[in-house]
This record gives C-alpha cells, sequence and structure tokens, in this order.
C-alpha cells in the first residue's frame, strides 16, 4: 500500500469539520466493529471523500453495519481482495462521489 | 527505556502547586501565589514505600518542579531505590546550573508544549514562554538529557498537531506525548469548551496512528486515548480477575499504575483529581505502605473501584464514541 501516513494525518486534520464529529465515530466505530482499521482517508474541497478500512477476514464482523453505514452517507462501497495467489486481507473503500 | 510502557509501574509525585506560570489549562490551579508544597521527608518515605510495592518509575509534576526545594533529593532517593524518573517541566528555569543538576538524577524530561509560539505564549499567559523554553533546551541538550515533549491537545491545537511533531524531531526530542486537555482546575474556568469532543477526538487519535508510523525512524509518538472496543474486549491490569483473597500477596504496582500523590499528600490511583471515593488516604498521616495494604483489602478500597470500573467498562462497550480517554473516564467515577 503507498500511502504516505503524513499527508492521511493532515488530511484528517484539516477535513475534520467539513466531514463531521458524528461521521467520524460512525465510520471508525463500524471499521473497528468490524475487526478493521482505517487506514486512509481524503477529502476533496468539493465534498466528495474517500476512507479506506483494512480487514483481515472477508466478510467482517458485523458486516450489515458496514452496509448500513454506506447506505446512510448515501456513498458506495467497494471491496478488494489484498494478496497473491493467496487473499489474505480485503480493503473496502466507502466514498461518496458528488459528481456521479 | 520504556517510561510509559506496560513495564512502567508509575509513581506521580505532585510535591507543590507553586509554579512560575499560571497556565489557563493546568489541572492543578498552580501558579505563582501558592506557597505550600509537601516535606521531602514525606515524599522520601512514601518514595521507598512505592519502590517496596513494585513501582519502578517516579514521575515529578507540580505545579512546577524545578521549583520544590526537595528536588534533587527526592531525585537522589528514587535512583537509591533503582527507579527510573521522570519531571515534567514547562522548561523556562533550566538553565546550565539546573540541567547539569539534573544530568545524573533524571531519565527523562518531559517539557510542555501547548502549541505554535502565539498559543504556547496565549495558554502560558507569558509573552516570553515559548521563547525562553526552546533557548532552555539548547542545556538540556548540551546536559545530555534526554527529553519529550508534552503536548497539550485541544480545539485550538489540534491544527498544530503535525507541526509539534515536527518541532520535536527539530529540537532533537526522543518522544511526543499527546495528551487531551482535560477541563479540570483553572481549565474548567479559562478554557471551557476547548477540549475535544468526540469526533475531534476520533480525528486525531487516528491522526497521531498515522504520524506514529511517519516520524517512527526519529521520534515515539504516544496519544492518551483508546479505542473503545480496546477497553470493552481487553482485560487491562485493572480487571485481570485476582481472588480477593489472596490480593495482599501481590504488590500494589501489579494493580494500580500510576498511583498519584496530590499536593495534599492525598494518594489515588490512576489520575489527578481522582474522586475520593476511591482514595487511598494520605501519607501526611499514613505511610504509603499501610495504606496500600489496607485499601487493597477494604470492601471501600480496590474491590469498589474494580467494581466500578467493570461497571464503566460495560457501559463504554455500548457507548457511541469510538475513541475515549480513559483516565478521565476514571477519574469522574463516582
Amino acid at each position: 500500500m503507498d500511502v504516505n501516513p503524513k499527508e492521511i494525518a493532515k488530511q484528517l486534520i484539516e477535513n475534520r469539520a467539513k466531514f463531521g464529529a458524528r461521521s467520524w465515530e460512525e465510520l471508525v466505530t463500524v471499521i473497528q466493529a468490524g475487526g478493521g482499521k482505517l487506514v486512509q482517508f481524503a477529502y476533496d474541497p468539493d465534498g466528495d471523500w474517500c476512507g479506506t478500512g483494512h480487514f483481515p477476514h472477508w466478510p467482517p464482523k458485523r458486516i450489515d453495519e458496514l452496509l448500513g453505514l454506506a447506505s446512510r452517507f448515501q456513498g458506495e462501497m467497494v471491496i478488494f481482495p489484498w494478496g497473491i495467489p493467496v487473499i489474505d486481507s480485503y480493503q473496502v473503500v466507502l466514498k461518496r462521489n458528488f459528481i456521479r | 527505556m520504556i517510561l510509559n510502557g506496560s513495564d512502567a509501574r508509575i509513581l506521580h509525585l505532585h510535591p507543590t502547586r507553586q509554579c512560575n506560570l499560571r497556565c489557563l489549562h493546568c489541572y492543578s490551579s498552580s501558579g505563582p501565589s501558592e506557597r505550600g508544597e509537601l516535606p521531602l521527608a514525606l515524599l522520601a518515605t512514601a518514595t521507598v514505600d512505592a519502590a517496596t510495592e513494585g513501582y519502578n518509575v517516579v514521575s515529578l509534576s507540580g505545579g512546577e518542579p524545578l521549583m520544590y526545594s526537595g528536588l534533587l533529593e527526592l531525585l537522589d532517593v528514587a535512583k537509591a531505590n533503582e527507579m527510573r524518573t521522570l519531571v515534567v517541566t514547562n522548561g523556562m528555569l533550566l538553565d546550565q546550573r539546573r540541567a547539569s543538576e539534573l544530568r545524573e538524577r533524571v531519565d527523562l524530561l518531559a517539557v510542555s508544549l501547548d502549541g505554535r509560539p502565539e498559543l504556547h505564549n496565549n495558554i502560558r499567559q507569558s509573552p516570553r514562554a515559548f521563547e525562553v523554553m526552546t533557548a532552555q533546551l539548547e542545556n538540556v541538550r548540551a546536559a545530555g538529557i534526554p527529553f519529550g515533549l508534552v503536548f497539550t491537545l485541544s480545539r485550538d491545537s489540534i491544527d498544530d498537531l503535525i507541526w509539534a511533531a515536527d518541532f520535536a524531531v527539530e529540537q532533537g526530542a526522543q518522544v511526543l506525548h499527546v495528551h487531551p486537555l482535560a477541563e479540570v482546575g483553572r481549565a474548567a474556568i479559562k478554557l471551557a469548551d476547548r477540549s475535544l469532543g468526540p469526533g475531534e477526538m476520533t480525528v486525531a487519535w487516528l491522526a497521531t496512528l498515522h504520524l506514529a508510523e511517519a516520524y517512527k525512524e526519529k521520534l515515539t509518538i504516544h496519544i492518551d486515548l483508546v479505542e473503545a472496543s480496546t477497553i470493552a474486549t481487553a482485560t487491562p491490569g485493572l480487571f485481570v480477575p485476582r481472588d480477593p483473597e489472596h490480593l495482599a500477596e501481590f504488590p500494589l504496582s501489579m494493580f494500580v499504575s500510576p498511583l498519584i500523590v496530590e499536593e495534599d499528600g492525598t494518594v489515588v490511583p490512576f489520575e489527578y483529581g481522582m474522586n475520593r471515593l476511591h482514595a487511598l488516604g494520605s501519607i501526611a498521616t499514613d505511610r504509603l505502605s499501610d495504606l496500600a495494604r489496607r485499601w487493597r483489602t477494604s470492601p471501600q478500597g480496590y474491590a469498589a473501584l474494580r467494581a466500578r470500573c467493570a461497571q464503566l467498562q460495560q457501559v463504554l462497550a455500548h457507548r457511541s464514541p469510538a475513541v475515549i480517554d480513559w483516565y478521565r473516564e476514571l477519574a469522574q467515577l463516582r
């Protein structure tokens, strides 16, 4: 995963108000409840955002909450298997794209 | 050297509320007009007793510990009992002589930082606080004393978090310890509503985790926040099932760390300002070893605290915030 953790920290801090306190709580709580962790978050000035969770197993625990979250955020969820040739973990991207 | 890892069993002493500054966020409402201090003999005896109870780190705070008349002797007592030493200071009094005196006595200096210079000076109510503190760090480096920065995280300083990490690296700090503002003491009046809300805590926690990864080759970064899910599912030392009949066989440090001695001599578990319902007593009237022995086995002592903590654990397991300030939650236990 080619991510710059300092840049992620900057994104998180700078955009904390735009995304909203309640949304942060929900996002992190649901990812953690599923046994995963939030590994990346990006926010565009136009309101689009994209958060990536990393889960060791699929389906994650309490997957219904993850799906419910995507629905509540009016976003979409994309699942990437991770590992070649044997899948050893999963990335889940939750994102909202207003232009779409 | 680990001063706050799982093997660190910490005795945290507040010998005085006297301070050269009157910071807006001070949880102990310390300041220049405060004169009282705990006698050295009391704190020295308490330190020896604590070593017997398995504590291996002495942390000195205040007030400004560099203004405590018995500081050097107290550090010598800690060292004589093979304890590691930590001094939490605003850094303004660390001149060459002080730094030289502390060189062999202090394992880690923790210097307070509240944000960029303007915010730091505003919080410290001193227009030169940042400038003087930064200049004095040169004496600390020259003396070869390892040091870290303690960054108070609030709604005003969260935007300075990355700057603080860069500043820590630039200054040669080994540790950046991020501590969320607690609205207690003077902060309850002067900084009401400036502590982080649940969402901001989540952001700060996540950002700090990423910063810790980004700076791992240069700096150790720690934040005093924990995932609620960890508290709900883990078994921290406090919750380790232990047959109450055998509690007397275990040193106090195995189930209470940090142990706090406040500036009036009151001994409390975990956090300055902890509800007095859970106090062990006072070293002004009893030896720490006697307080520990009684509190360990009294129904109003460890057993009551453990029961309340277990209740809190259950509450947190069903509460929404993903991240919590565990010690602040404990301090508010009734």
